[in-house]
């Protein structure tokens, strides 16, 4: 796609008035761009990046595909009943509002009480507690100040949140929603790196805090401290579980076995088809997943396999699509849903932004045994992308709920829905 | 008009009509949106065209920037004695409103003063290709989305935006976007941005 035609979608009607005037006026000079390229091997570009880092593996094809904006303020209840008319999901299965107004929700954890507290997004920095105020849920932003507080995840009454570079512990957290204590910082040993610097937060039954660290590139032979998945002990001690993860923003501990599994963003610019986002598990600590030298399991880089092949490394459990950007997953442990339900693997796709047609913006149910075998994937609820590239919200996370009902938040809507059964 | 007019000027006059059509229908003001649009016009000058070098032109920004800092004064991210209040009192609604509003008022006009340093202007306009502005802010830094409009912006208010991200007194909207490109910025880089940009003539 040319700048303009990008700027023409992109922009306003008035905009475009604008535009066209000035195209006019001045005989369409507006030149096309030679293709942009950053060396992002280098110590300055993970620390400083380029504003749009993101972009600096462009090709020809993908050309002006760009992230598209969240917009400022949360979906109205009109939007949000639009949504809610327009999703798609199983027989016996509805879907409704839970909580409205809860801008760019990211990553949801229960307290023991039954708060529901969320993450959230850049331009927000927020950490909001869902509460009932007269049987109506309301989210009161208890933490505020924080660049992309995405993860948070609860623990013995304490509230976890992490924010690129620490993990602040929230002591008797549900107690505190009216001001929350000063927090304690349970683990720093982290790079400051924002590109891919946002985080999940899944605890095992251990108190293990199991941790992303995403590389700050698309594409590169990332810095030794991260492209791995860490687990903090309680007391703040930590292992690298495993290797060679590109963006992972989402995982869960299997209820069979312990086991942790997550989902994983593959690299961008390659094609709208190419390479696939995955669903991993690790069976043995030190597993390297394969990048950067290889993708979805079979797919040498064009640079970086450096000689590798990819049999050298663990294969996905299943590759969930090409830039379908799957980000939180559950196991579902309720007793609501229908009984071939249980211990199956819920995924928010978040949904593309480096593709001609959008991609995801759904949720993914997995059928999978515990050994990883025999995986099997169906859409379960879909109807966020409207048209090629039109969002009306994009799920990120997935919650099971007490009552066995499944939650989603939506950071570009800002609202959490609950999805649920009955026959 | 006349019967000579030459094709081009036909064009142009048929481009300035749809474009007059355009900016007067967004524009529907109900009465409470209408005290506030008032309210901002005090400080921001009439049409939202700033008349003090320190205070912001606010016409013809994208509406999701606007909102944004609205946001963003709102929840005291954005410091400000005199917009927090301000912004306080407004719901998600009323950022809405405002921010199309704003959206649909003609930018604000080129400097009518002649250029007193057109070698910064230069430098100004070399480091704009550089540092890729344009690909947040659009082609002739006219704005997209969340990317405010800088062509015809205060000077004084592009420098002190520069000097305000650099400084992290300020943060973006995006995925690591204004503080990581003013740190690589000099003094006198940011004084050649603003004294260039202001100069761009709004399309």
């Amino acid at each position: 796609m040319t700048p303009i035609s990008k700027l023409l979608i992109r922009t306003t009607l008035a905009g475009v008035a604008a535009f066209a005037l000035g195209m006019l006026m001045d005989g369409g000079s507006a030149k096309a761009q030679g293709l942009k390229h950053y060396d992002s091997n280098t110590k300055q570009f993970w620390e400083h990046p380029p504003p749009d880092w993101f972009l600096g593996d462009e090709t020809e094809q993908q050309k002006g595909l760009n992230v598209p904006a969240n917009p400022p303020t949360p979906a109205t209840e009109a939007e949000l009943n639009n949504i809610i008319s327009k999703i798609k999901l199983p027989p016996g299965f509805k879907m409704s509002v839970y909580a409205s107004n809860v801008p760019t929700a990211r990553q949801m954890a229960w307290g023991d009480k039954g708060t529901l507290f969320v993450g959230s997004w850049f331009g927000t920095g927020s950490v909001f507690a869902v509460v009932d105020r007269g049987g109506k849920k309301e989210a009161v932003t208890i933490i505020k100040g924080m660049t992309v507080p995405t993860g948070v995840a609860f623990r013995d009454g304490a509230l976890y949140v992490v924010d690129i570079s620490k993990i602040y512990k929230y002591e008797n957290a549900e107690a505190s929603l009216e001001k929350m204590p000063e927090p304690k910082v349970v683990y720093d040993d982290m790079p400051t790196y924002v590109p891919h610097g946002w985080k999940y937060l899944v605890f095992d039954k251990q108190g293990r805090l199991y941790v992303p660290f995403g590389p700050p590139c698309n594409e590169c032979l990332p810095p030794t401290t991260v492209s791995q998945i860490r687990r903090v002990y309680p007391n703040g001690t930590a292992e690298v579980i495993a290797l060679g993860v590109r963006n992972s923003v989402g995982g869960d501990v299997d209820p069979r076995t312990g086991d942790y599994w997550f989902s994983e963003n593959a690299r961008d610019w390659i094609s709208d088809d190419l390479p696939s986002d995955k669903l991993n598990h690790i069976t043995r600590i030190g597993q390297h997943f394969g990048y950067p030298y290889c993708h979805q399991g079979d797919l040498p880089d064009p640079v970086f396999a450096m000689g590798h092949k990819c049999s050298e490394f663990t294969p996905p459990v299943v590759n969930l699509g090409p830039h379908v950007a799957p980000l939180g997953m559950k196991f579902y442990t309720g007793n609501q849903f229908p009984a071939e339900y249980k211990n199956n693997i819920f995924i928010a796709e978040h949904g593309s932004w480096n593709r001609h047609k959008y991609n995801g913006g759904r949720i993914m149910r997995v059928t999978v045994d515990a050994k990883g075998k025999n995986a099997k994937q169906q859409v379960f609820a879909s109807g966020w992308i409207e048209g090629d590239r039109k969002y009306l919200g994009r799920p990120n996370d997935v919650l099971v709920a007490p009552d066995g009902s499944l939650l989603v938040s939506d950071d570009w809507a800002g609202a959490i829905y609950r999805i649920s059964y009955a026959k | 008009m006349t019967l000579t007019m030459s094709r081009p000027r036909i064009l142009l006059s048929a481009a300035v009509l749809f474009f007059a059509a355009l900016r007067v229908a967004p524009a529907a003001e109900p009465d409470a949106i209408k005290a506030k649009i008032e309210t901002c016009f005090a400080c921001h000058g009439e049409g939202g065209v700033s008349q003090a070098p320190d205070v912001p032109s606010i016409a013809g920004q994208p509406s999701y920037f606007t909102q944004w800092q609205l946001v963003f004064f709102r929840n005291g991210s954005l410091k400000s004695e005199l917009m927090e209040p301000v912004a306080r009192e407004l719901s998600n609604d009323d950022l809405r409103e405002l921010g199309a509003y704003f959206q649909s008022l003609p930018p604000p006009p080129p400097s009518a003063e002649p250029d007193n340093a057109p070698d910064l202007t230069k430098a100004g306009a070399k480091l704009a290709v550089e540092r890729h502005c344009n690909i947040c802010h659009a082609e002739g830094f006219v704005g997209q989305e969340a990317a405010a409009r800088l062509a015809g912006q205060r000077e004084e208010v592009l420098l002190k935006a520069l000097q305000d991200y650099k400084a992290g007194r300020r943060t973006g909207t995006g995925v690591a976007a204004m503080p990581e490109i003013t740190f690589g910025l000099s003094e006198e880089e940011m004084a050649a941005l603003a004294h260039y940009l202001a100069r761009v003539p709004n399309r």
